[in-house]
Order: C-alpha cells, then structure tokens, then sequence
C-alpha cells in the first residue's frame, strides 16, 4: 500500500544549488536543544528522587498545597511531593518509551532488512503482515494486551502494568521501521556505491554493515526520535483509559488523570506533570525534526 | 545474498499490456482484501489466546460459579469447541453479514454496537480531518507563500507543541478555557439527534486536530517551497500569473501527494487518538464501546471493532492510493 | 538606438558573499548572445539579476546598472519588474521535468500561459498555432499529454511555447539543451535560431556546453568566478581565445585536442600533467600485453527486463591492454552493457578469462579483474567513509594487505590519481565531482584489475575537470597494461580514450571498428548522424568553428523517444 517512496535521484545532474533554505543552519541548534532537554530530564529524573529528603510515597504534608519553597511544586490530594513525584514517575515513563522503541526499532528494521534480501513473494507476505498491523488500531492493542496482563507483575521489580504497556507499544511501533527499512535497503542495494562495492567483490555482510548500515541507521533512528513524540503523548494519556501503570507507582499519565477533577482548585496537580510530559515530547519532537529532515516520514 | 541489482519492474513485467493493466489496477484492491483478512484472522486467534475466559467473567468472578455452569455458559456462547471450528463459525457468520451477538448482552447484535460506537468515532474523525486539511493546507500554503519569518515561527512553536502534548493534556487546558471559562461549547457529553450533536464533536476534534494539523501543515509548507522555487512555478510568475492563481491551481495540486499520503499513515494513529480524546470527554464512541467489551472480554463486540476500523484504515488507503494516481499518473508507475 | 539588453558593471552579493564582479554583456534585437562557464562561474546569476530573481534566493546587486530596453530595472524589486519586463524578456529554464507543471496536461498549460498575456480567452487555435511555432505537431494526444509523458526535447519546445506566450523580445535560456541528447539538442538549437530569425528576438543562451554556444550564438561572453574574462564574436573567441582561462577552457574541449596527445588541463589544478605553454604533450606509447592475457567478452549476448529486449546479439571482447569505447544515446543499453561486462548483471554469455561471471557477490576469483567506474561520483563512493577509508579497505579486502601495507598502498594509490595531503581524510560531501572520481578510480585499482569499464565516466563534470580525468585515464592506461572500456555518449571522449569503438543503437550494434575509420569514415547512417552532430571532430587537426552548421539549417524531427520508455537508463542524463 503507501510504500515510503523515495524521490529518484537525478543521476548526473550537478547537486542542485536550491537547497538554499532558510532553516538549514538552525537544525544543529535544534538537534542540541532536543539533546538537551531529553539528556537533562533523564538525568533529573534519575537523580531527584535519589537526592529528595521525601519519598515520594510519604503523606506527611498538608494535602493540596500550592508550590512552595518546601514543596516546589506543590502537594496533591493525598499530600504527597509532586516534585518528588512528577520526577519518579517521568523515569518511569521516559524507561518506558525508551526501552519499547528501541525494541521495536531494532526488530522492525531487522524484518525490513530480511524482507529487502527476500524473493518477491517473501517481500509482499512481509508487507502485507506490516500493512495490516498499521491499520490494526493500536490503542485496541494497548486496551486489550493492558486488560490481558495488566494486573500480573510479569517481570519482577517492575511496576504492575508497565510490561502490558511496553509489549503494546513494541506491537504497535515496529511496522514503521520495517516498511522504512526495506524500501530505504532496496533502493541503497542499487546505488553505485554498494554496486562498486560488490564489483570489488565484497562480501554481503561487509557490504551490509559497512556501505548500506550506516545510511540505515540514521533514517530509522530519527525515525524513532519522531515515534517517541507519538509516544510519550500515548503513554501520558493511557491512565485516561483506566489502563497503564497500576499505583501506587506514580506514572505521568496517572498524575494527571487522578487530580483532573482538581483543575479548578489546585491547578498545579494535574498541570505539572502534563507540562514535563509536554517538554518531553517537545524535546523529541527538536531531535526528530533536525535528524529527520526529509526521510523521517 | 542473491542477485540483488536486478531493477523491481523485471519482477512485474509479465503478461500483456492489457494485463498489465488491469494487474496494476487490481493488485491494491486485492493487497487491500489481503490486509483486512488478515487483521481478522490476527484479532480473531489473539483475542482468544491472551484473554482469559469469558464465561468466568460473565458469571461474575470466581466466587460460587459451579464448574457446571460455567461450562454451560461455555457451550452455550460456542466456546467449548475447538479454535478452528469456532473460528469457521465465526467465518461463516461473516458471510452472511453476520456479527454475532455480544456475550454480554445476547439479545444485542454486535453490529449494533458497532455501528452506534463507530458512528461517533468517525464522525470525530471526519471532523478532524476536515479541520486539520483546512487548517494545514490553508495555513501551509500561506506560511510558503509569504516571506513572513514570525508568522513562520508562530507556526514552528504551535507544531512543536501540537505535536508532542498528550491529547488528554489539550484537552484539559481546552475543558478548562472553552467550557468552564467561556461556555461556548460543551465539554462533553452527547445529546441524541445530529445536527445538535455536532456542539459535542467541536472541543474533542478540536483536540485530537491539535496533533494532525502541524504534521499536514509542515508537510504543505514544506512541499509548496519547493514547488514555488521550481522553474515552471517562476516562469508562471514572471509570466504575471498572479500568486493565488499560482497557489491554487500549480502550487496546491503539487501538496496533494503528500498531503494524501501523511492522511494514509496517520490514519490508525488518528483513530487511536480519536479513541483516547473521546473517552476523555465521555463520548459514546466505539473507545467506551471497546473499554467495556474488553473489561467483559467480550469477544464477539471486539472482534466487531478490530474488524470495522481495520477495515476503515483499509478501505481509505485504497482510495487515498487510488486518487493519488488520480491526481498524479507518475505515481501508478 | 537604445539596445535590448545592457548590463553595466553588475556587482552581487549573495549573504555578503561577491557572486558577481563588474559584469558587463549587451544585446540587440535579433542578436544572440551565449555565456560560457563552468559550475560556479556566476552565469545563471546573471541571469537572475536580469529577471530579478536574484532576489528570491537572498541575492542584491550592489552597483551596476541593469537597463532592459532603455529601462533601468536595476533597483525595481522583483513583483514591478516582472511587470515590466513582461512583453519583453522570457526566461526558457534548464531543461529538466520541473519545468513544466508536472500534473497539468500540455493543451491547458499553453492555453493558460496565452491567456496570462492577452487576458482574454485563448481558442483551441490559437493554443495549436502556439505550439506549431515551435515545430510540434499540435495533436490531441500531445494536448491531452502530461509532461512525463514526453521526450526530453518535446517538453523543451513546450517550454519554449510558453516562454513565447507573452511575445517577448527577448529570450534568456538557461542550459537549455543540457539534458538533452546530442541529435536533439542540435534541433532545439535549431529553432531557437529559427525563432531568433523569424521575430527578430535578441537571445541570451547561457550553458556550460561550448557546442551549443557555437552553433546557436554570434556573440559571447566566458565567465569565471563571477567576472566577464572574455567577450567578442564567438568564432574568435573559441578560434583564438586571448584571456588565458578561455584558452583552458577551450583547449580542454576533447574535440580541440589530436588524438594521442593530452588534453590541456588548468594549471595547477588537479591534474596538471598536460598543462604546458601552447604545445599539446603526446600521450607515451603503451606497454603491449603479451602472451596469454586476462580478457573480458560478451558473445551472442542478448539481455532482458522482463519482457523488453535491451540487449540484441552483442559481441564485444576486451584484453589487458586494449581500450574499447562504447558509442550510444540514451536507451541504447550501453549502461546495461557495461554492466553485464562487469558481472553486477548476470548472462551467461558474459565471460572472464573465458569462465562466465557467477553470481553476483559470489566468491570468484576472476572477480576483482574487471572494475566499473560509475557516473555519479558522489553515488559512487560510500557517504560515511573518508577518501581514504574507501581506497584502503579495497586495498586489505581484495589484495588483503595487512592493515599498514594497506594504509601506504591507499595513500600511494590516491597520489597516482592526484589526492593529496588533507583531501585524503575527506568524506565524499566535502570533495569536488571530480576529485570523487578519483577517489573511485582509486579505489577501483586497489584490486589490482586487468579491465577497467568507466560507464559515463566524466558526463557529470565540468569541461576542465573532465580533461583532468581523461588525463589520468590516459596515463594509468600506459605506465600499465590495463584493459580500458568506456561508455559515453561523448564522441569526443570516446575519441580519446578508445583504440576501437562500437557504435550502439537501440540494443544492437550498428557499427564496430578502428576509432578513426568508425570517427572519421563512419558507414552506418547512425554513426553518421553521431558524428554530424560532433561539428567539430576532425581528423587530427585542431578544427575551426566553421564546421558549425548554419543557423539555417532544417530543425529535424525529434528522434528521441518518449522518456516512459527509458526509465531503465537512467544513467544517460547529461549534465
């Protein structure tokens, strides 16, 4: 079906001198404010709840009190530490989508460079199984694998829901890398270079890692920096559905749903780790904009 | 390894012109029949697979259900036979045009259900669609016409944030500005005839479009650049075309592609978005449908929805691909 | 009388950077006018600073004067100028697919360019009369056509029928044959003669191709680096050019050049081997191969895509030591020729040192005796490897040097094709075209081959750096005995580097012998049509520009097919 079409390239034509657009120089500032502001977040995320004087399950305080110099940001209805809170969850969540897109990410560019090396018929099975799985509603997955395995603790040491979720969105998220990979694969194994590579004898795993790998990496990988915008936004909202992490972990997506009703009184509850998860998406959405640029779709 | 140079058209190139032709015509439609076979006969094994046993459910826990009747329960919604022979049933059913009925309620065909649900999601859908090409397009075509860089990086900062909110955190800030503020549209609920309920529909679509919108827009912006820095765009212009001649008659056909083409990968992603906002704002959709189906692990209504919105990505991709060669013949090639 | 055109000492910038120094050209009415350059020589920007889109890519003119039929247009900003320049200057751009609307049909895109000048409605007519002006037989299937459904030279008389719409004055064309092939390109030159004749327009062609200026112009302008160096009556300038990079220039042509001598490089370029005050250099005698050696051959070849026929009864033998050139236009099969030759296609009917190519990537041990040299020379080389990453694994893969012999092996390799120092350490985006095809020419002899197939070797770069390439070509061919096949369409190259050619029609061969009998004495009526649109090639001599045909000559029917046809060749596309 829609295939990632690769715009042919004009063979010898000079390079064309009309790629002079105004963004170019900005997309290396981008890629580092992106890089920063996932970097710096994952590293709050692990530090603060190992340097806070609270827990984040401690009750301690005045419930719904607005941020203070005690509480940066605030406690909620229980009284607990959003600040504290908000960064535990966020390792929880960012762990999440990281682990689950590097998952998929691998697995899928893998069937796709498989499929690129298979006779026709193999390559249409392998389409047609990706195709169908994108036009699978992944949020039925997610609602059903959560429904499925949602109340067990599959792997020991973490959190009750959180493997539902991962195996979710790994089902979810690989289709991309295979379909992407495969055309991307088909279309480099023609390209001078890997047909001068082969004139020269190479091997097909020399030639696969050394002249067609890298050009994969790059595309599948600011392909995944996109995926992660989607995701984080998925994995923030799944508490809405009544599925995602059981508590009493604190999970993003939780914190918001649980206080949503609290909007009018004590704001600072449910907005806080909406605006993390925000700046989150939005430091993925930087890197996948300026690695992307035109194949990350 | 093998005899990889040789180019993809060798592989096709078989039979006559004219059947050719007619291939090259029939094979996104038979690629669409596979696709949506195949998402039923997936749904179909792993629903049964992962979930657990609707009858205990039904029952009502595991708490004084006598083996005998759950095993009942068992014969009497046909899970006691075998996975194929239920699966043949099931099939045969199809057919007929038959759902089934919901487990949960047995006097309700599954039809029914999905059809109410998917009425309300693709409703929402639609909408979305119709606001985001709107939106995207218009403004796209606007941000690469004009030289305005602030206009242009409003636009960044709003697609940035489009882009990477959880629909249910915009659609919050929108419950909290537009209902409880200025009571201009509903949030939530659903009334019972339409012209009415499309009060219902605004804040939830506006929500999910949130998402779509920036990625149609970049995508138009981008493409129209280019166009307009094309030769044949130029020579239009310096032949005195004036710009919205050129905009709508050369420029926006040339954004169509990919346009068409970002609506077609989008598609399953729009639906779960739908799904997500509109529980979010309480609508009757096919998202409350599937929740509670799932939470009575009832497997023909999921089934029923799995099948239906399958079938609906399916079923808009092949018209999407099919006006793509429409629009562009370069494409069918 | 005030002339059409006269620009006067432009200066331009681009981002603060000087595109543009002191450029100065003039034209009248029915006058035309050609400026040569290379990539980079500012030419296209003088063309935009005439139409004002100069302005569109972040482009000013400092001073200077730009006046357009006595009006000053230098300062108007780009909307008011194109309303004042509208009636008298049309821009014809490169010939390319983007310059036409890609999805309107033919017949609507006149009809709508007709209109834009007379804003009125334009009739079925007048659309057919627009499109007889330009020698197109105005049939309902070419008025219901879309661009991708023409020839190369079909879309550029259309373009030139658009461009005419507004009844110009005055025509700029940018490259306007570029992409063409050769018989086409003389019959697009043809009718801008023609037109430039019949409605007195002043014509402005600007092109890399010295060809086509000397066929098509009265007058000419060289430009390099973003000055004028040189302007006077084109037959002068190319029979004696004055300013010394002309005579690069111009020496450089293949066709100026006798066989068996080098062709004049720059100074102190990349090659500098032949550049020499006035005398041409004589290329060495080669070392003669003998006894038993490594050939390459194609018997009773015939070669499919599927069910279309690309190849017809092809024989075709190379040895060590001998040179072969492979004569063709776009669709030929040339490409697929030297590809069967090099084993990346299979046939059985291919064989090297009289065994058959195995499959390709197979482990053979014939493997490494024929390498290919590919067009593009930014596609042909790995992205992510250095110069010398890219000769030096070639150097431990395939004569598996151990990693220090490799490394000095590389380095000794890059030298003989003229890389040194720190371009060595560069990654393909920061090396010019031609310093790719060294690194791929290098790369190419670390296996140690007896036969060499450059596919279009130098159609991708500029006049003098494909001189430079030819050179070394020239040279490897001697100090070794190495087996030389070059596809081209580029009768003047192949003129150079073959010692037999074999002229290639449509997938057969037409023609096959000595170069200079097939060059100079050709029989087919193909070759001769190849050879009559080379005005220049004459038997060692360095020939005039007499040769050139007149401006009178009877545009000929396109003989290029529809472009849908060739999507297999796509190699052929001529910068």
């Amino acid at each position: 079906m829609t295939a990632v079409v690769e715009p042919p390239t004009p063979a010898a034509m000079p390079r064309p001198a009309s790629s002079r657009r105004r963004r170019t120089p900005n997309l290396r500032a981008e890629r580092l404010v992106g890089l920063t502001i996932v970097v710096g977040l994952a590293l709050a995320f692990i530090i603060v709840p190992l340097v806070s004087p609270v827990s984040s399950s401690d009750i301690g305080a005045m419930p719904l009190a607005p941020p203070s110099a005690r509480h940066l940001f605030g406690t909620d209805q229980l009284g607990r530490d959003i600040f504290v809170r908000t960064f535990e969850a966020g390792r929880i969540d960012l762990g999440l989508i990281l682990v689950s897109i590097a998952v998929a990410a691998f697995g899928g560019a893998l069937l796709g460079l498989v499929a690129a090396y298979l006779p026709a018929v193999g390559r249409a099975v392998i389409s047609r199984i990706t195709d169908a799985t994108m036009a699978f509603p992944y949020i039925v997955l997610v609602i059903a694998l959560a429904a499925a395995l949602g109340n067990r603790e599959l792997i020991p040491g973490l959190p009750r829901g959180a493997a539902a979720i991962s195996i979710a969105i790994m089902i979810a998220c690989w289709p991309p890398y295979t379909r992407l990979t495969m055309s991307r694969a088909i279309v480099l194994r023609q390209r001078d270079s890997v047909v001068a590579a082969r004139v020269l004898g190479y091997g097909p795993m020399r030639v696969l890692f050394r002249h067609i790998g890298p050009a994969l990496v790059s595309t599948n990988l600011s392909y995944a920096a996109t995926q992660a915008v989607a995701t984080t936004a998925l994995v923030g909202s799944l508490a809405f559905l009544g599925v995602g992490i059981a508590p009493p972990t604190p999970e993003l997506g939780r914190m918001m749903a649980d206080s949503i009703a609290l909007l009018p009184i004590a704001w600072w509850v449910p907005i806080i780790p909406g605006l993390v998860v925000l700046v989150l998406g939005i430091g993925f959405a930087l890197m996948a904009d300026s690695a992307g640029g035109r194949n990350s779709r | 390894m093998s005899s990889a140079v040789l180019p993809g058209p060798a592989a096709r190139r078989t039979g006559g012109r004219a059947g050719k032709r007619l291939a090259a015509m029939a094979s996104p439609l038979v690629q669409a029949i596979v696709v949506t076979l195949l998402v039923m006969v997936i749904t179909f094994f792993l629903i049964r697979t992962l979930l657990g046993d609707p009858a205990v459910v039904l029952i009502g826990g595991n708490t004084g259900a006598s083996p005998q009747r759950i095993a009942a329960l068992r014969a009497e919604l046909g899970l006691d036979k075998p996975l194929p022979a239920q699966f043949l049933d099931y099939v045969a059913g199809l057919l007929h045009g038959d759902l089934g009925n919901s487990f949960q309620h047995p006097t309700t065909t599954v039809a029914s259900v999905v059809v109410n649900g998917a009425g309300v999601t693709f409703a929402l859908v639609g909408v979305v669609l119709l606001i985001s090409c709107v939106v995207g397009i218009g403004v796209g075509l606007l941000a690469a016409g004009g030289d305005w860089p602030v206009f242009d990086n409003i636009i960044r900062v709003f697609s940035l944030i489009g882009l990477a909110a959880p629909g249910a955190l915009i659609g919050l800030v929108l419950i909290l500005t537009a209902a409880l503020g200025g009571r201009l549209f509903p949030a939530g609920g659903w009334g019972s005839g339409y012209p009415d309920n499309f009060q219902y529909l605004i804040l939830p679509a506006v929500t999910v479009s949130f998402w779509l919108t920036p990625i149609i827009l970049r995508a138009v912006r981008e493409r129209a650049g280019e166009v307009l820095h094309e030769p044949f765009a130029e020579s239009a212009a310096a032949r005195g075309m004036s710009r919205t001649r050129l905009m709508l008659r050369h420029v926006a056909p040339n954004c169509a592609g990919p346009v068409l083409a970002i609506i077609g990968v989008s598609l399953s992603y729009l639906i779960s978005g739908a799904v997500i906002v509109e529980i979010v704002y309480g609508l009757p959709g096919i998202g409350r449908a599937m929740t509670t189906a799932v939470g009575s692990l009832d497997f023909p209504v999921i089934q029923g929805i799995v099948l239906l919105t399958g079938a609906v990505v399916v079923v808009l991709n092949l018209i999407i691909e099919i006006a793509t060669r429409v629009i562009d013949p370069r494409a069918a090639r | 009388m005030t002339a059409l055109l006269d620009v006067r000492d432009i200066n331009v910038t681009i981002a603060r950077t000087k595109v543009l120094t002191d450029v100065s050209l003039a034209l009248d009415s029915g006058e035309a006018l050609g400026i040569i350059g290379e990539t980079g020589s500012g030419k296209t920007m003088t063309l935009r600073a005439i139409t004002g889109l100069l302005s569109s890519i972040g482009g000013r003119i400092e001073s200077g004067a730009i006046h357009v039929d006595g009006r000053d247009v230098t300062r108007e900003p780009l909307r008011s100028r194109q309303r004042t320049l509208r009636g008298i200057v049309s821009m014809v751009p490169q010939a390319s697919m983007s310059s036409l609307d890609p999805l309107q049909r033919i017949g609507s895109q006149v009809r709508e360019a007709l209109q834009l000048n007379r804003r009125t409605r334009a009739t079925d007519d007048d659309v057919r009369h627009a499109l007889e002006a330009v020698r197109l037989t105005p049939t309902e299937t070419l008025l219901r056509s879309r661009p991708h459904e023409l020839s190369g030279g079909m879309r550029q008389r259309v373009v030139i029928a658009l461009a005419l719409a507004s009844e110009p004055r005055l025509l700029l064309a940018d490259e306007p044959t570029t992409a063409l092939d050769a018989s086409v390109r003389s019959s697009v030159l043809n009718l801008f003669t023609g037109l430039r004749i019949e409605r007195q327009l002043g014509l402005v062609i600007v092109s890399h191709d010295i060809n086509a200026i000397a066929s098509a112009t009265d007058r000419v302008v060289v430009m390099h680096q973003g000055r004028v160096v040189e302007t006077g009556r084109t037959a002068e300038v190319l029979r004696s050019p004055r300013d010394p990079y002309t005579q690069m220039l111009v020496g450089a042509l293949p066709e100026r050049t006798p066989r068996g001598y080098y062709l004049l490089a720059r100074r102190g370029s990349e090659d500098e081997r032949a550049a020499t005050d006035g005398g041409y250099v004589p290329v060495p005698a080669r070392a003669v191969p003998t006894g038993n050696v490594p050939a390459v051959e194609a018997r009773r070849l015939h070669f499919s895509y599927g069910d279309r026929q690309v190849l017809h009864d092809i024989h075709v033998r190379v040895r060590a030591g001998e040179r072969l050139g492979i004569v063709g236009e776009s669709g030929s099969g040339k490409s697929t020729l030297a590809r069967l030759l090099t084993g990346v296609l299979p046939s059985d009917q291919v064989t090297v040192d009289g065994r058959p190519w195995r499959r390709f990537g197979g482990r053979q041990p014939e493997r490494h005796e024929v390498q290919l040299i590919l067009q593009d020379p930014f596609a042909s080389l790995t992205e992510t490897q250095t110069a010398l990453a890219s000769v030096e694994e070639a150097c431990r893969t395939v004569q598996r040097l151990p990693r220090r012999a490799a490394h000095g092996r590389a380095l000794e390799l890059l030298e003989a094709v003229g890389l040194t120092g720190d371009l060595v350490h560069r990654r393909p985006g920061r090396l010019s075209g031609g310093q790719c095809q060294r690194v791929s020419i290098a790369r190419a002899l670390a296996a140690n081959p007896s036969i060499l197939v450059a596919d279009e070797p130098t159609s991708a770069l500029d006049l003098s750096v494909q001189a430079g390439i030819v050179n070394l070509l020239l040279t490897l061919t001697t100090r070794r005995p190495l087996g030389l096949v070059v596809v081209s369409h580029d009768l003047a190259v192949i003129s150079h580097l073959s010692d037999t050619i074999v002229v290639m029609e449509r997938g057969r061969i037409v023609e096959a012998g000595p170069t200079e009998q097939v060059l100079f004495r050709p029989e087919h009526p193909y070759t001769r049509q190849l050879v009559s649109a080379n005005p220049w090639l004459a038997p060692n001599a360095a020939p005039g520009p007499d040769a050139a045909p007149g401006p009178d000559a009877a545009p000929g029917p396109d003989a290029d097919r529809p472009t849908g046809t060739r999507t297999l060749e796509r190699t052929d596309a001529k910068p």
